[in-house]
């Protein structure tokens, strides 16, 4: 019992124990008073005021001044700076109070220090994305726009934060599918066509946003211009084929129905109608041995040999191959390449292919008694190559940036009398593609054309 | 007492009410303004294009855009009677207006654009100055564009930038005039295109001057200053 009451004792630490023997000098003067013993209650009075004076004074010092420090601390903390720490180290609850607020900074700051971290990352990822993300609120106001959406709209993102929708992506089909994701609580999937700044073709994902108070909607753009690009080219291509065919094929089916109905009888009309009959199926057969040929070198269904492939020899072979047509017409055909033209590593055959459809063109486009030059050597960085030059028609400025697409052609009617399948070039830079090259070209209307092609040594 | 702070309340709520329909009102001038954008951008594409169908789609889609000025005209029509703006309330709810007006005659103009398209289908147009057209539509949807950007922003200087812009579209409409004209005298046969294409820059040019006054009305709206700035 006796222990228990010593222990409690310890516990208490000395300034109860000083304002419990204070109070009991209050007392002792309060009972004078009672009693009128005036002298007792001023000695009282006299011997507790200092007591009380030091008393109040010692727990101004250790009370308010760590409060007052404490409160700054806090008041720190609220402005954001949790690196201040409460140096009081005192065993009473003025120091509790201090480890505990020094405790709370330290939690405060590791989680601040994980969440930003958190965000950093998603705004990393964010940012790092192709496909652009705008997120509005439930009132239609922007919550976030990424930079892919930026650069593609042209928009600033920290201005446009808060705004109205339309006020910074200004596109009815948007707003309104936007609208409707919202209203209705739906995904949706569109195709948005954007004029400005670029006019562009937008696959448009809207998805409600999930796990909010306020609702809201995001949306995902992928850029699909380029697919429908692309989709458009097939599309012409196969139309363009289609009209190839059906070309000599008209005339094939018209003269051999003419024969039929009795053309045949007169040797002279036949004989002509046939031959014609015959170019034009040459003609057709030279158009499916090429989408042919192209098809293969496409799909990397031919895997080029690796042969070393001596480009003189090739051009030597290649010449001879034209020196009839180029003969009728007076065209020199001139090769620049030395013996010492390097060795590179290549599919010969599809080597060749490429200087016949080249030569071929240089001598078709030329005017008569014209030039056509084969040059090549070693370039910088290890590549060898060869050009074909002319001085014929030359190529429109505009026109040099689809010359290699598929059929197309410059001027349809001239290119057909030359006979030409419209594939030529087409191949020539898939073959150089396969071969890990790469074909340039220079022109000017009226001054001739040069093709240039680059072919690392061994690819 | 108790009154005051009842009649503070409606206010309050009236006050609310109304920005709220000026705010609507504002995002319905956009939503139209896009549409007139697209409008402006497909005629112009098509004429030069010569893609009948297109042209055809812009005359289809003027139909909601007058739907939509109605709409609007009304909205303006009534919060000007219900809620009796005054000073800048007033402005804004004017200029709403005006801006909206300008609006439905560049859709008009680009109706008569593809118009023009639709009467030339399969005639390309080959007359010299035709390949200055896209040069001065390029200038004039610009200006459609920033006159609504600076709308959104109430941005004066925007607005006058895109003003001064109009000076380019006035000269190489004038240009395009005398070259049409002196086409047209040497060669009769120029005569008929000569004068679709003198049509349609003169289109052009109406909804480069309607721009320009979506961009004084900007300015009216923020400052209050009348200015002409064509």
């Amino acid at each position: 019992m006796l222990d228990r009451l010593g222990e409690f004792a310890g516990k208490i630490s000395w300034r109860p124990m000083a304002g419990y023997f204070l109070l009991v000098f209050v007392f002792y003067a309060v009972l004078s008073i009672y009693h009128g013993d005036s002298f007792r209650a001023l000695g009282a009075v006299l011997i507790t005021l200092p007591f009380a004076a030091v008393f109040s004074w010692i727990t101004l010092k250790k009370v308010m001044g760590p409060l007052a420090e404490i409160s700054g601390v806090a008041k720190e903390m609220a402005r954001g700076n949790l690196d201040k720490e409460i140096r009081i180290y005192s065993s009473d609850e003025i120091g509790d109070l201090a480890r505990n607020i020094n405790f709370l900074g330290r939690r405060l700051k590791q989680t601040i220090g994980e969440i930003t971290e958190e965000k950093d990352r998603m705004r990393a990822v964010l940012n790092s994305m192709a496909d652009g993300v705008v997120a509005v609120d439930g009132d239609r106001r922007v919550l976030l726009v990424n930079p892919a959406v930026e650069r593609a709209l042209n928009i600033s993102g920290e201005s446009c934060k808060g705004k109205d929708i339309l006020g910074v992506i200004r596109h009815y089909d948007f707003e309104s599918n936007l609208k409707a994701a919202l209203e209705t609580q739906k995904e949706l999937n569109r195709e948005i066509q954007v004029l400005t700044p670029d006019p562009k073709i937008y696959r448009v994902h809207f998805a409600p946003l999930m796990g909010t108070d306020r609702g809201g909607v995001v949306a995902v753009l992928r850029d699909i211009t380029e697919k429908r690009q692309l989709d458009q080219m097939r599309a012409e291509f196969i139309a363009n084929v289609s009209h190839e065919l059906r070309t000599p094929l008209t005339s094939v089916k018209g003269f051999l129905e003419t024969l039929l109905d009795g053309a045949l009888e007169e040797k002279d009309t036949a004989g002509r109608f046939l031959s014609i009959i015959d170019a034009e199926t040459d003609r057709m057969k030279r158009l499916i041995d090429d989408l042919f040929s192209l098809s293969n070198i496409e799909s990397r269904k031919v895997v080029p040999a690796r042969d070393q492939v001596k480009i003189g020899e090739v051009v030597e072979k290649v010449f001879a191959i034209f020196s009839r047509a180029s003969w009728d017409r007076g065209i020199r055909l001139v090769s620049r390449i030395t013996g010492d033209f390097p060795l590179f590593v290549g599919d010969e055959d599809m080597i060749t292919r490429v200087i016949i459809n080249l030569v071929d063109n240089a001598i078709k486009y030329s005017q008569d008694y014209g030039e056509v030059v084969v040059d090549g050597g070693l370039h910088t960085g290890g590549e060898v190559y060869f050009s074909v030059a002319d001085k014929g028609v030359g190529i429109p400025e505009e026109c040099l940036p689809r010359i290699f697409e598929r059929l197309y052609r410059v001027d349809k009617a001239r290119s057909r009398e030359y006979g030409g399948s419209g594939l030529g070039l087409a191949i020539v830079k898939h073959i150089v593609e396969v071969h890990g090259g790469r074909i340039e070209v220079c022109s000017r209307p009226g001054m001739g054309s040069k093709f240039s092609v680059f072919l690392p040594a061994e690819y | 007492m108790f009154y005051m702070i009842f009649a503070e309340g409606v206010g309050c709520v009236s006050r609310y009410l109304f920005e709220k329909s000026l705010r609507e009102i504002q995002n319905d001038i956009l939503r139209m303004g896009s549409l007139v954008e697209k409008a402006v951008y497909d005629s112009v594409d098509a004429f030069m294009n010569q893609d009948v169908t297109a042209a055809a789609a812009v005359i289809m889609g003027d139909e909601r855009i007058d739907e939509l000025f109605l709409e609007i005209e009304d909205k303006c029509i009534k919060l000007i009677a219900t809620q009796q703006p005054i000073a800048k309330d007033l402005r804004v709810a004017i200029t709403g207006l005006k801006i909206l007006t300008s609006l439905e005659r560049m859709a008009d103009h680009a109706v008569d654009i593809s118009r023009a398209t639709m009467c030339l289908s399969g005639h390309p147009m080959s007359i010299r100055p035709i390949h200055e057209i896209p040069r001065m539509a390029r200038l004039a949807r610009q200006m459609v564009k920033e006159g609504l950007d600076a709308y959104v922003q109430r941005d004066v200087n925007r607005a006058r930038e895109m003003c001064s812009m109009d000076d380019q579209v006035d000269f190489i409409f004038s240009h395009v005039f005398r070259d049409a004209i002196s086409c047209m005298a040497e060669n009769p046969e120029f005569v008929v295109q000569g004068a679709y294409l003198l049509y349609v820059s003169r289109y052009i040019e109406r909804i480069a001057d309607h721009a320009t006054n979506i961009g004084e009305n900007v300015i009216y709206l923020t400052t209050g200053e009348r200015r002409e700035l064509n």
